[in-house]
């Protein structure tokens, strides 16, 4: 699908969002709903005057991006003065970091935070081509940010991952709160 | 001498001598109170705990996500576990958050990543110079008039003792909610791209606002039957987090970013800084701008609701339409740096106000202080301004020495700081995923914020991909709420009739033109494009 495609199909969703949200208001009290009324129904007015827009094809009228630079408050909008990227590449690198992004997600759903950002980070880095020296020490840095900072610090409850739940390992204290039961015999 | 600066300092003059006249009854009292404050501040272990909270408020600044009411919150059992006093007690929570939006400035303009929800705009300029190599020079621009907007703030604090109660007290529910509304107008209308995109992304974010269970009604908004889209987060019972949503909006299509375009956050070479007191030099040149967006900043930290995510962005559009460098938005303009940076700076000040005076927070920060009042046995309102008045000036100079010293520890060490811009993407990134994962997750603690942080970065990149107004969405999240509430009491008291108000028709007038304007603008630029041979 071409970049225009996309972009229309991104706005129509939003549009289609916008509609869904205005018909499930439909059922709710006039307090819970005043504001879904008073705000959405101007912002389906306007998503629906982009989507006809684009859909006719007429360029965006306000401040172009390469004639003004990026669009006023979007941080989002700064290019990196970097050599432009094959377009194949660029979608390539932008799938994997994606992936990653999730599979730390998954790692910490799975492993809890402790080991999964570890597991995780140890594996991004060495996929990405990382010395071991950088591998490990990194690592081991974020491992310690969880553990000294984070869980006996600050004293954040960390979830137990779901791995360690399914397999009756969540009451080791390697695996669960490693901090608080490890310095819990102390505390009298 | 333009005729704006003798406007402003006609104004100055103005408040100055209705100050005069307010606080002339009080002059003694404030005097000695003032004193009496600061002696208890310098005094042990206040001061340890000052310097400790200050520690932690550096890192957390710092570290994208884990934000000021997230870490006070923790912090707060803390203070009372170690049975501190009023005084020692503010200066540990206080100071902490004093200087969280100084060191998260220093975040957003090194890695584009907002250290705190009330630092993003400084990314629109602050990163472009560090990528060209600027970093220095932003940086010290930022440090300098945090300070100076820090300085402001606190200095409010001690001025509007006497003056705030008819400030407040003019606005009425259905003049805060039109200022709402007229926030992410200004914001959507001013996004650049279209328009229509602007404002169409701040509706969004009003009705991602309403996801969660109305506590009025007990009914479900957009929830899906999840007990997690419920809510009872930090934007006051809401359903989806700010920190998760902030996080996943801006920091996970920054990540994406670096990992695409591969090499190091500065893709020029980071320079000697000696351009920091080129920076402390330019806050210094820019002086008049750095106090309008001070006080900006603080005025609209005293209005409830609002605050640092809202008055750095207006500082940043005042900053850059009073530039005069409209069309260099995005690409590294100092002035876009020094308004952002003095804003949110002052916002604690002017927050604090109605806080101590009214026992109304005007910022999540400060509704947590105001718990921490409570169970400290202080009581706003009169009390703090007669009997404890010498515990409001502690909290004064908490603002003032707080940032005196972040600041100066700053300047010592900004080449260390600047030098991070050059390290790799690859191994910024498992870091960068931890406090984008683990500052989203202490929002409640649930996988929940994990994945509505996936879901806002899904929505965040794909906003950047097809050029959307992120920050207008954002700023609708976070007014949304409370827009909700104000604009349910101005309806229950006046039906429609509250739009026909004096002040809300101003406000309203103001929202037209801020529309208006850009339109007219590309008009006018179309055709004399046309015109051109």
């Amino acid at each position: 699908m071409s970049f225009r495609g996309l972009s229309i199909a991104f706005t129509g969703g939003l549009f289609l969002m916008m509609v869904w949200a205005l018909w499930e208001a439909f059922g709710w009290e006039l307090q819970a709903s005043l504001m879904a009324w008073l705000i959405g129904l101007p912002t389906a007015a306007l998503l629906a005057a982009q989507l006809a827009r684009e859909l006719a094809g007429r360029p965006e009228k306000a401040v172009a991006p390469d004639e003004d630079g990026p669009g006023l408050l979007d941080a989002s909008l700064v290019e990196r003065e970097a050599e432009p990227l094959d377009p194949a590449e660029e979608r390539r690198r932008t799938a994997r970091i994606i992936a990653w992004i999730l599979g730390f997600a998954a790692a910490i759903w799975l492993l809890g935070f402790q080991f999964g950002i570890g597991l995780a980070a140890l594996l991004y880095l060495k996929c990405a081509g990382e010395k071991w020296l950088a591998v490990i020490g990194i690592t081991v840095a974020v491992l310690a940010g969880v553990v000294l900072v984070f869980d006996c610090g600050m004293h954040i409850f960390f979830a137990e991952g779901k791995l360690f739940t399914w397999s009756g390992l969540s009451t080791s204290p390697l695996f669960n709160g490693f901090c608080y039961q490890v310095t819990s015999p102390f505390k009298g | 001498m333009t005729f704006k600066r003798s406007l402003g300092w006609l104004i100055l003059l103005t408040v100055l001598a209705a100050w005069i006249i307010l606080a002339q009854g009080m002059a003694g009292k404030i005097g000695a109170a003032s004193l009496e404050g600061l002696v208890r501040v310098f005094s042990w272990p206040a001061f340890g705990y000052l310097l400790l909270g200050n520690l932690i408020g550096f890192a957390v600044g710092m570290l994208p996500g884990l934000g000021g009411p997230v870490t006070m919150a923790l912090m707060l059992g803390f203070a009372f576990q170690l049975k501190m006093d009023a005084v020692e007690a503010f200066s540990f929570l206080l100071g902490m958050m004093a200087v969280t939006a100084t060191t998260g400035d220093i975040t957003s303009i090194l890695f584009g990543i907002p250290g705190e929800g009330s630092t993003a705009s400084t990314i629109v300029e602050g990163h472009p110079m560090a990528k060209k190599g600027e970093a220095g020079r932003a940086l010290g621009a930022s440090l300098m008039s945090s300070l100076m907007g820090a300085l402001i703030g606190a200095g409010a604090i001690a001025v509007a003792i006497p003056i705030v109660t008819p400030l407040v007290l003019a606005l009425g529910t259905p003049e805060f909610f039109m200022l709402t509304v007229a926030g992410v107008t200004f914001v959507g209308a001013l996004s650049g791209g279209s328009v229509i995109k602007g404002l169409a992304a701040g509706g969004l974010g009003f009705i991602f606002s309403l996801v969660g269970l109305d506590m009025q009604t007990a009914t479900e908004r957009y929830t899906f039957g999840t007990m997690y889209l419920w809510g009872g987060g930090e934007t006051g019972g809401a359903g989806i987090g700010l920190v998760p949503a902030t996080v996943g909006l801006f920091a996970i299509p920054e990540i994406i970013d670096l990992a695409t375009k591969g090499g190091s956050i500065a893709q020029a070479h980071v320079g000697r800084l000696g351009g920091v007191f080129q920076g402390v030099k330019d806050a210094l040149r820019h002086w008049w701008l750095v106090a309008r967006c001070s006080a900006m900043g603080t005025y609209i930290g005293i209005i409830p609701g609002m605050g640092g995510p809202v008055s750095q962005w207006v500082a940043y559009a005042h900053a850059m339409q009073s530039s005069g460098k409209q069309d260099q938005v995005g690409t590294g303009v100092i002035e876009g740096v020094l308004g952002p940076g003095a804003a949110n700076n002052s916002t604690l000040g002017g927050a604090l106000i109605p806080t101590i005076a009214f026992g109304i927070p005007g910022n999540v920060t400060t509704a947590i202080l105001l718990g921490a009042f409570l169970v400290l046995g202080l009581r706003p309102g009169t009390s703090m301004l007669t009997k404890d008045l010498d515990v409001t000036f502690s909290l004064v100079w908490v603002l003032v020495v707080s940032n005196v010293i972040t600041v100066s520890v700053c300047f010592l060490f900004l080449n260390q700081l600047a030098r991070l811009t050059r390290i790799k993407g690859t191994l910024l990134i498992p870091p960068l995923l931890l406090f984008i994962y683990l500052g989203s997750y202490t929002h409640t603690n649930s996988f929940g914020d994990i994945i509505v942080t996936l879901i806002f970065g899904a929505l965040g990149w794909l906003m950047v991909v097809f050029d959307w107004s992120r920050p207008a969405l954002l700023l609708g999240l976070v007014l949304g709420r409370l827009a909700d509430n104000y604009l349910w009491i101005s309806y229950s008291r006046y039906e429609f009739g509250f739009l026909a108000r004096p002040g809300v028709l101003i406000i309203l007038g103001v929202i037209v033109m801020s529309i208006a304007y850009p339109l007219i603008k590309n008009r006018g630029r179309g055709r004399s494009a046309e015109a051109a041979p």
